[in-house]
């Protein structure tokens, strides 16, 4: 168990709020907060160490280098992966864009198929329609039941298509909250399709979850370090090492950093993977950053992390579920980080206003879910999210919170 | 603080809005959908014979109190009112006509959403 009223005060911008008014922030879905230990990583790095990598032999840029190697031994172990299978990048979404370019582009011809579904985040979405429109590959998306699960009927008509190459989908809908099922479905999609190639997007499952690469047996998996304590500007993917030494997976950023040799004529591409797909200088003091976070959920325990996302979803369901002008949205069970709803004869934005005017701080909008609010025909919704730092007071203080608005909109 | 938006102006404008429907007859019409919520407005506007004055508006669409209200608001503005006066309009004479002194940068999308299908109607002229 984890005991979020002592964590809260690792988190410097919940304990001095601005506004001398408690800050309570349910928007953990969007960017999580970053506690002290993190912020200290980051300023003591460039405080100490800062120089460039790989790139001159001086003590410092030695320094320098094993600390970026170091860091991401830890994020890529953190996720139960080999360092030479990460790709440091900004977000989830610079790493969608990483598989479009350098897999989808050398790997799919007109007809082929990509699967994805009706609950992506436009990350997940858009990449693969523009991918479609320079290969000609067609996508084919699978529907979301009445109750906001993934339909998996529809899924294996889907993945039973002929020609299909890729299928992309998120462990957790960051609308709905729904938890997918990924351990069978990637079995299924690997039985009717040996040569299936599936990106996982892990934007929402990794701050919760625990994770481990290799079990889930995917071949791309994308991240937001930014999502899991770690600071903005952290994120990145792992890619299944065959696929990299393979050459499958082709680097789609060129420059300093990732050759081998350059010559006029020809230019060869550094054999170490690791290099190969990190062109320019990285951000070093993001790595470090994010590889403290990973050390501050793995002290947690990640174990613990999943237990307590798990009590305080369900207590949020109770509590809003119980509010008659309110229509939860998503499943009632195997839901992770958030709880999403309508209020009936307000708009998002006015709710998230008027909860905003009391410090709480919730996401209003359609959360780059436009297709699927599109299907349900919801305008907007609003969402509360968690993090480790979140208590049942939280949600105590949001359900609070939402009375205000019956007041001003006499509802 | 922000729940001083919610004046009794705006809620009444957005709960009673002015000018929502469909002319039987109009000269140009446009649909504006806002990126960041999704919330969408369409407008139907008819001229004078010379085109440069609002003769009507009708609007429909669905959206937050603030989109509704201003909408609601600029649309009797712009009655009998010539074109080239309202696609000077901007977000100083919006915040005058819901009588607020400012706004958040993500509510100025909102409160500016009906204003701008309007002017991007009349840019089709
Ligand atoms: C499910 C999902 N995928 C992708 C993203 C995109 O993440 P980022 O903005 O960090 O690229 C998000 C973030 O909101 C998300 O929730």
């Amino acid at each position: 168990m984890l005991n979020s009223k002592r964590l809260h005060q690792d988190f410097p911008i919940l304990t001095n709020s601005s506004q001398g008014e408690k800050l309570v922030y349910l928007d953990s879905a969007a960017t999580s907060q970053k506690p002290q230990s993190i912020i200290d990583a980051i300023t003591n790095y460039y405080q100490t160490s800062n120089a460039n990598v790989h790139r001159g032999v001086h003590k410092l840029s030695d320094e320098s280098t094993a600390i970026w190697q170091k860091s991401r031994e830890t994020i890529a172990s953190f996720f139960g992966a080999e360092s030479l299978e990460l790709i440091l990048l900004r977000n989830t979404t610079e790493a969608i864009n990483g598989i479009a370019y350098g897999w989808g582009d050398h790997n799919l011809l007109a007809g082929d198929i990509i699967v994805t579904t009706l609950m992506e985040h436009h990350s997940n979405f858009v990449v693969w329609q523009e991918l479609a429109k320079r290969t000609g590959a067609k996508i084919e998306i699978v529907a979301v039941t009445e109750n906001g699960e993934l339909d998996l009927e529809s899924l294996s008509e889907k993945l039973s298509l002929e020609k299909v190459k890729l299928l992309a989908l998120t462990h957790v809908s960051n609308t709905l909250g729904t938890l997918n099922p990924i351990t069978k479905i990637v079995r299924q999609a690997r039985e009717l399709n040996p040569n299936i190639r599936i990106v996982l997007d892990a934007a929402q499952s990794a701050p919760h979850l625990p994770i481990n690469f290799k079990n889930l047996d995917v071949d791309f998996l994308a991240f937001s370090g930014h999502k899991m304590l770690g600071p903005m500007g952290s994120g990145g993917m792992l890619v299944r090492k065959e696929l990299l030494s393979s050459g499958e997976m082709k680097p789609w950023l060129f420059g300093g950093g990732m050759i081998d040799s350059v010559a006029v004529e020809k230019t060869t591409y550094s054999s170490d993977l690791s290099e190969r797909f990190t062109a320019g200088t990285p951000d070093v003091a993001s790595a470090v950053g994010l590889a403290a976070a990973c050390d501050y959920l793995n002290n947690l325990g990640m174990e613990n992390v999943r237990e307590h996302d798990e009590m305080l979803v369900q207590y949020a369901l109770k509590k809003l579920i119980d509010l008659p002008e309110l229509t939860v949205v998503g499943p009632r069970s195997n839901r992770v980080g958030s709880v999403a709803f309508l209020y009936n004869n307000v708009h998002a934005h006015d709710v998230a206003q008027i909860l905003d005017s009391q410090n709480i701080a919730v996401r209003s909008g359609h959360h780059c879910t436009m297709p699927l609010h599109t299907a349900f025909s919801w305008p907007a919704t609003v969402r509360a999210s968690f993090n480790v730092y979140n208590t049942t007071e939280d949600i105590d203080a949001l359900v609070l919170g939402l009375e205000k608005v019956k007041e001003v909109f006499r509802v | 603080m922000s729940e001083d938006l919610y004046q009794e102006q705006i809620i009444e404008a957005a709960y009673n809005p002015a000018n929502m429907g469909e002319l039987g007859e109009f000269d140009v019409a446009t649909r504006e959908v806002s990126n960041s919520c999704g919330d969408a407005f369409s407008v139907q506007i008819k001229l004078s014979t010379d085109k440069t004055v609002v003769e009507d508006l009708k609007w429909q669409g669905n959206g937050c109190a603030i989109g509704m209200a201003a909408m609601s608001l600029v649309s009797s503005a712009c009655l009998k009112k010539p074109t080239s006066l309202i696609l000077k309009w901007g977000e100083k004479e919006m915040l005058e006509s819901l009588s607020l002194d400012q706004i958040s940068p993500s509510r100025s999308k909102c409160m500016m959403l009906g204003l701008r299908t309007i002017q991007s109607c009349l840019k089709k002229l």
